[in-house]
């Protein structure tokens, strides 16, 4: 099962917290939210990163589907 | 070509009444400006556009730990907070991937379905004070302005009154400046002594509050240790309190200034959320963001910054900057567009953003409701802001509740 990683512009804030963290993953848009720079995650990296965002960002704007553990 | 000297010394007396002519000199003179530090008398860089200072808090080349990276002079002149305590570790100095971890594990309590339920309790926080207000033989807005976030965060916390009362005193000593290093070391001792005793007595009695969750935190197998719970117990009130009066007094302020703005917003509660944030940008409750540190020698916006400089972010600059706010210094609670940085940006990033804006949001608009006929009771060019080199409040702001004849 593929993980992919999407951001709920309705919810972000623009805090960019995720591009800070990772800047591989995320961008802000000219809109100055926040925009993944890639919607499927492979590596478990990646997705160690992806989880570590969802868990910081202040109005729960990541969202990362597909992953096993509950 | 000379160049007009700096309308007003940085973090001196009249740069702390307004220190707008300042940054309007920088962004335009010198975006990246080397300056020495009057408190502590360091070699620092104050950054002031808008596009440099969000690049600047976004950017991993610089780091918010003093004791990791910090120039020799900068930590010989005694500035690094809470040296050798619990305190010199909390969230706000960690770099990541021990800032990932705490944030998260703190986090996981501001869930916008708990911050939800702050409303009410805050609600009835704001209407007690407004009593307390109303009863006062010289009411003053800024000691209403302190009451709420003090009495918000304490119920929040679910954490007994009077050793909190304790902590926030000691930890009010701790930040004042003091000749005397035994009494600011004192203080964090006390800190942590009161912080211990608290989590000790909440162990009995964990409950949905914020404390409880913090010491219920999982991550995995991760949790907070004790030390971390002092110091995140003790950010709760040293991040929570202060900001918070600041932006209430300031915006109360704004709107005796501006009747018309006031009047809008009375209208229509509607606006209240935009006039929140129209605040934060106007006059937020920084005037500029914590110290950061270059970890390298390297180019930031064009300047030569060697490792170890320490550098400052002017948020209130940023939000007064031309290049990005259509007349930025024009308060409009309707504006719509960019985001400002009252609440910071990237990493650090306010954490208690979702609260702060419900404190405000109640806070503000109740004060009008509940005395429509509010006026100062000082000349206005008395009203002064505290002499603070990171926080921008008001010392106090004395008003008539009831003007009789307007
Ligand atoms: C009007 C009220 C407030 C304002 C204007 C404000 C503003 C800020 C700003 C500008 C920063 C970033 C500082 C920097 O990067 O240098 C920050 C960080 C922080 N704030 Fe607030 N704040 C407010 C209220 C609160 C409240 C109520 C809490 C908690 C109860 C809180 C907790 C924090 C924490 C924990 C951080 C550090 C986050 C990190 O390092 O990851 N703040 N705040
Ligand atoms: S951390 Fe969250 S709120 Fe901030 S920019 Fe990223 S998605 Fe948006």
């Amino acid at each position: 099962m593929t993980v992919t990683l999407q951001v709920d512009k309705s919810l972000c804030g623009g805090a960019g917290l995720c591009r800070a963290m990772y800047p591989d993953l995320f961008t802000l848009g000219a809109d100055g939210l926040s925009e993944p720079l890639k919607t499927e995650l492979t590596t478990a990296e990646e997705i160690e990163a992806a989880e570590d965002v969802v868990g910081c960002c202040p109005t729960e704007a990541i969202v990362v589907t597909g992953l096993d553990d509950a | 070509m000379t160049v007009p000297a700096l309308p007003t010394g940085l973090f001196g007396p009249d740069y702390y009444q307004d220190p707008y002519p300042a940054f309007a000199w920088l962004r335009d003179n010198a975006p990246v400006h080397e300056f020495r530090f009057p408190v502590g008398d360091v070699r620092t860089w104050i950054v002031s556009r808008f596009e440099d200072v969000h690049a600047l808090l976004g950017d991993s080349r610089f780091s918010n730990d003093a004791e990791a990276y910090a120039s020799r002079e900068f930590i010989d002149s005694g500035m690094v907070m809470g040296a050798d305590t619990v305190v010199s570790r909390i969230l706000t100095v960690l770099d990541p991937p021990d800032h990932t971890r705490v944030r998260k594990l703190a986090m996981g309590a501001f869930t916008p379905r708990r911050v939800a339920q702050w409303r009410e309790p805050t609600e009835r926080i704001v209407a007690a004070s407004l009593d307390r207000l109303a009863e006062s033989e010289r009411p003053d807005i800024v000691d209403y302005a302190s009451a709420i976030p003090a009495a918000v965060i304490g119920e929040i916390l679910g954490i007994p009154f009077s050793r909190y009362n304790d902590m926030i005193h000691a930890i009010d000593r701790a930040f004042r400046p003091n000749d005397d290093k035994n009494v600011v070391t004192r203080a964090f001792e006390e800190i942590a002594e009161y912080g211990r005793d608290l989590i000790k007595e909440k162990r009995g009695m964990l409950g949905d509050d914020l404390m409880s969750v913090f010491i219920q935190a999982r991550d995995g197998d991760d949790r907070l240790d004790e030390d971390e719970l002092v110091a995140m117990l003790a950010l709760m009130i040293m991040a929570g309190l202060d900001t918070t009066r600041n932006l209430i007094g300031s915006a109360v302020l704004a709107l005796l200034d501006h009747p018309e703005q006031r009047k809008l917003l009375m209208g229509d509660p509607e606006l209240v959320p935009g006039a929140v944030e129209e605040f934060l940008r106007y006059e937020g409750a920084l005037t500029v963001g914590l110290f950061r540190f270059a970890k390298e020698d390297m180019e930031f916006a064009g300047t030569h910054l060697p490792a170890g400089a320490p550098v400052v972010a002017a948020l209130q600059s940023a939000n007064r900057d031309p290049r990005r706010f259509e007349n930025p210094d024009v308060l409009d609670i309707t504006r719509k567009g960019p985001r400002h940085v009252g609440f910071g940006h990237g990493l650090h990033n306010c954490l208690g953003a979702a609260l702060a804006r419900i404190e405000a949001g109640v806070a503000i608009p109740a004060v009008f409701e509940r005395f429509p006929d509010i006026a100062l009771a000082i000349p206005r060019d008395e009203v002064a802001y505290a002499e603070n080199w990171l926080l921008r409040g008001l010392a106090s702001l004395p008003v008539h509740l009831n003007t009789p004849g307007r």
